[in-house]
């Protein structure tokens, strides 16, 4: 960067016009947060003249600026003399800024990264702060755009995220094919549902990360216990639901069983918590009484309540 | 009689440095130790008559040094020599007997000021240049592990300076830190690796476990040197940081992204200045960009190395005395920096 000749008027001027023109809010100001510049950039998107803020209270030009969280920021700026910096993802906007294009903006106002900057005076010692306001919109809208769009993906794909067994949707349409082929070819198949016992009070007591955690190591040990043709899916919250196809009852117990006392025996560690649970498991032998997967579902269902209703960690059969 | 001295850092670097920082005349009578465990030994064995000791030592850290001393009842005149410039490191060690506190890159003009005003030693009205050794050639033959002559390995030179330099400079960001909250930052030991930018999530120690964190990263350029800094911070860790903080909210998403970005304001700002005020460089900083949030490490390091290259990689845990906080901070390098930081390490070591 060439230095400022400070005997050059016209090295002054192109400088001051580059500053002026620069396509990026600059604001100074001093300790008391009365304005002492004013760019173009400012003045352009804020419609007021670098004349008419200068040496007024940012505060009271805009009175919708969050005084004390810019106040405690510009302070931590002037006593560590280091810079700081805001993003539009903890707060969008700094000051509100109409979105000024009339086809392709798709957001209502401008989003804003923020640089807050120590100015020393002569001494050493902070005297002024610097604001720079960078329009982020295209950022941001991009960014959100892409959240979006992975949120329906997320809805569209087959997997849960936090487990890895299916999800429900996909889970179903799998029960509703088993239902259909007993239908039509018969043989055994059997229906498994159970949710972990209490888990309500391990969120309470843990956290929803250790409910998370809980809910993982649930499914993780689930899934050693099965044989390659079982299909387990995550229902919803905390519950999860097994088909079990070509298996009668016996078959069925005896991989509940073992999933069962697994569970038990195995503790989850989340932030030096040790936390044991248990879980209440109902099994469905498919017969010719559900009318469709629905009924089916329920009849597992049924059979969780009742072994919760048996004092829970523990097998029921629907009959 | 000339004292006798001891020098006591784990940095081959910052013992140069401190030995360079005498008078020429003492210069023949220093020796060397790389932890507290070693020092101790030596002192017990023998004390000498003057101790300069680091803080920051693997094995037993100067605090340790500083107390067995004193259970042990060995008077002996300990210069603290240290990056951590926080009021409270300075009156912990002085608390625990240590005579006087020196700034690490040690000054020789401080170091001088020091031995007269403890009576050590005076540089003579007229120096003798009959009787005063030539400095430089003296000490290299002092330097243990490491005679004049001999090529030194840069890598582990290479590796040693940037400890040294990250030391340094992370005294300066928590003691800001150390200000801002009021409290005392322990100081981590940082350490220093090349790796495959692929291996970056194995050779973080925090990515072992299971915990979940939130990351942001903010990048830096100066002529000749380029990377990235990276702050892990444990999702756990957030509400007592807000706390810490002194926000008005507590809960909810911008919290922990309000966190992320004062903390690597003040924790990347200092760190990076002092990185290059000591390189004699400016770094110019980008604006930082949350990572990732609330997964584990290897998943928000994922899907960002396309290109493999050979980073250096220094890393700095930081933990905060009685509180659950927990912050991983990686400063890395690229590939193309490596000649420039060899550059500056020729001149230093020369």
């Amino acid at each position: 960067m060439p230095s400022l000749n400070p005997e050059s008027v016209s090295s002054f001027h192109w400088m001051a016009d580059m500053v002026e023109s620069v396509e990026v809010g600059l604001v100074v100001l001093d300790l008391e947060f009365r304005v002492q510049m004013w760019n173009g950039f400012m003045e352009y998107h804020s419609g007021m003249t670098a004349s008419k803020t200068h040496n007024k209270v940012l505060f009271e030009l805009f009175p919708d600026i969050p005084r004390a969280w810019l106040s405690s920021k510009v302070e931590a700026v002037t006593l560590l003399n280091t810079r700081a910096f805001t993003s539009w993802e903890q707060r969008p906007y700094l000051l509100r800024f109409r979105n000024t294009r009339p086809i392709t903006g798709t957001e209502e106002f401008m989003y804003q990264n923020l640089t807050i900057s120590p100015l020393c005076g002569p001494s050493g010692a902070v005297e002024k702060v610097c604001l720079m306001v960078y329009d982020v919109t295209d950022i941001a809208s991009s960014k959100r755009a892409l959240e979006r769009a992975n949120e329906q993906l997320a809805q569209l794909s087959m997997v849960d995220k936090l487990t890895g067994l299916l999800n429900r949707g996909a889970w179903e349409n799998l029960l509703d094919a088993e239902f259909s082929r007993y239908r039509r070819y018969g043989g055994n198949s059997t229906l498994v549902m159970f949710d972990i016992d209490h888990f309500k009070a391990v969120n309470d007591n843990f956290g929803h990360l250790a409910g998370d955690e809980a809910i993982r190591q649930t499914a993780a040990t689930t899934r050693r216990h099965l044989r390659h043709s079982d299909s387990a899916g995550r229902y919803g919250g905390d519950e999860f639901a097994i088909i079990l196809p070509e298996t009668d009852i016996e078959g069925a117990l005896a991989i509940c069983e073992r999933i069962l006392s697994a569970i038990s025996r195995e503790t989850v560690t989340v932030e030096a918590h040790n936390i044991n649970f248990t879980v209440s498991i109902g099994i469905a032998p498919l017969t010719d009484s559900p009318l469709n997967y629905m009924a089916w579902l329920e009849q597992a269902d049924q059979a969780m309540y009742a072994a919760k209703q048996g004092g829970r960690n523990q097998i029921a059969i629907f009959s | 009689m000339l004292p006798d001295i001891l020098i006591c850092d784990d940095s081959e670097m910052a013992r140069k440095q401190m030995a360079r920082a005498l008078p020429a005349a003492l210069r023949q009578q220093v020796s060397f130790c790389c932890n507290g465990k070693e020092a101790l030994a030596r002192i017990r064995n023998k004390a000498p008559d003057l101790l300069f000791l680091d803080l920051n030592m693997p094995e037993l850290d100067g605090y340790g040094v500083l107390e067995h001393l004193h259970s042990e009842q060995i008077e002996l005149l300990t210069i603290v020599v240290s990056g951590d410039i926080q009021p409270q490191a300075k009156a912990r060690v002085f608390s625990l007997g240590a005579t006087a506190f020196l700034n690490k890159p040690t000054a020789p003009a401080a170091v001088t000021e020091l031995l007269a005003q403890y009576g050590i030693y005076s540089e003579p009205e007229q120096p003798l240049p009959s009787s005063v050794p030539p400095a430089g050639s003296q000490l290299e033959a002092n330097v243990p592990d490491h005679p004049a002559n001999a090529q030194p390995d840069l890598q582990l030179l290479l590796n040693d300076y940037l400890r040294e330099i990250a030391n340094v400079a992370m005294g300066r960001s928590s003691d800001l830190l150390a200000r801002l909250l009021g409290i005392f930052v322990r100081q981590p030991i940082p350490t220093v690796a090349f790796i495959a930018s692929s291996e970056l999530h194995m050779t973080i120690a925090a990515a072992n476990d299971k915990t979940h964190y939130s990351a942001v990263c903010q990048g830096f350029t100066g002529a000749g040197v380029a990377g990235e800094a990276l702050l892990l911070f444990a999702d756990s860790s957030f509400r007592e940081m807000a706390e810490m903080l002194h926000y008005d909210n507590l809960d909810g998403p911008a919290v922990n992204i309000e966190v992320l970005m004062d903390m690597s304001s003040i924790l990347f700002g200092a760190f990076l200045k002092g990185i290059g005020d000591q390189m004699d460089l400016r770094l110019g900083l980008s604006h930082p960009t949350v990572l990732g949030q609330h997964r584990q490490i290897a998943e928000l390091l994922d899907h960002h190395h396309n290109r493999e290259q050979q980073l250096l990689c220094i890393e700095i845990t930081y933990t905060i005395e009685n509180h659950n906080i927990q912050c991983d901070m990686l400063v890395l390098f690229t590939e193309d920096s490596l000649p420039f930081l060899q550059q500056r390490l020729q001149y230093l070591v020369e």
